[in-house]
């Protein structure tokens, strides 16, 4: 019997390769190129939005603001910045600072995954 | 006169990813955006159809949805949320909505998911249909939600093929056979492909 170990945020995939092959083959690669680079822009602006409500200590606004990203995160399925901010709705106050770092570090690899897909 | 559907989320992103979901499965809608509940209100009396984020700026989520529901008790409404939850399904359910997605659906499922509720259908994922499905429905009547193309594709499952064999069989893409797979299952309430064809043979008895 295989023993349950709880998701780990950083363990997912960078993207979800199903989901976005379904993404281009439904709305076509040119409609997909214009909402990948919004999400580009999602990458690069959010996380630093999330940490600096973080810092404040503005629990509310941190939460809310992960769960925002989550949703862009979500539709075009980039996996692990999915996981990590839902992780940073959920988690106690003392997580929240290493995961922000990750989503900070994720968002960066992301943005580098989505250029090499884009490239490919 | 064409039809229109209110795209409601604060997120611009999903809001565009829900307009090119549309964009597939109803060309020639008049879309409507806007990140605001009380936008919303004041369009949906002129409107076809709702798609609706449970976390807006002025909404009070569940709640507001339920006031939503009663001041526009006839509006299609198909509930797109980052919160994928059955109970909440259950409770959208019981608070008329005609549908749910979560925002990590795959395109193919959203397209679904627009078209089946602009059809007056009902969209929930199976775990949750389990729950709402009315007690009294029948296997009959359950297979004959199912649209034509989804009734081939259930037979040819029937027939022991596989998604690569009926996509070639009925000159279908295997993504367009996966989701009409989903769909199958989600109409049917069954946890997966073998009991869909055990229905499906039970009412061809």
């Amino acid at each position: 019997m295989k023993a349950f170990i709880a998701p780990v945020p950083g363990a997912h995939a960078l993207l979800d390769q199903e989901q976005l092959d379904e993404l281009i083959d439904t709305i076509g690669f040119e409609p997909f190129m214009d909402f990948v680079q919004s999400f580009i822009a999602e990458l690069r602006l959010r996380p630093r939005i999330i940490g600096d409500h973080f810092a404040k200590g503005d629990r509310d606004a941190t939460r809310s603001s992960a769960h925002y990203f989550k949703g862009a995160a979500l539709s075009v399925g980039a996996a692990r910045v999915a996981a990590l901010t839902g992780a940073i709705e959920r988690a106690p106050e003392d997580d929240t600072g290493p995961l922000i770092a990750q989503l900070h570090r994720a968002s960066m690899q992301t943005e580098q995954a989505i250029h090499e897909l884009i490239d490919a | 006169m064409g039809k229109t559907a209110i795209i409601v989320d604060d997120h611009p992103m999903c809001r565009k990813a829900t307009a090119l979901a549309f964009a597939a499965a109803a060309p020639g809608t008049h879309l409507v955006e806007t990140g605001s509940l009380s936008d919303a209100r004041r369009m949906a009396a002129d409107a076809d159809m709702v798609t609706m984020d449970l976390s807006l700026p002025d909404s009070r989520g569940l709640l507001s949805l339920s006031e939503f529901r009663d001041q526009f008790p006839d509006l299609p409404m198909l509930v797109i949320s980052g919160t994928a939850n059955p109970a909440v399904e259950q409770e959208l359910s019981v608070l008329g909505a005609d549908g749910f997605l979560s925002k990590e659906a795959s395109m193919p499922e959203m397209v679904e998911a627009i078209r089946t509720v602009l059809g007056r259908g009902r969209w929930f994922s199976a775990g949750a249909q389990d729950a709402i499905e009315d007690a009294d429905r029948t296997e009959v009547q359950r297979i004959r939600t199912l649209t034509a193309a989804q009734l081939r594709v259930l037979r040819a499952m029937s027939d022991g093929s596989l998604n690569k064999q009926i996509a070639y069989d009925l000159d279908l893409s295997e993504i367009t056979v996966k989701t009409h797979v989903k769909a199958i299952l989600k109409k049917l309430a069954v946890p997966n492909r073998t009991q869909a064809i055990l229905m499906l043979a039970r009412v061809e008895q």
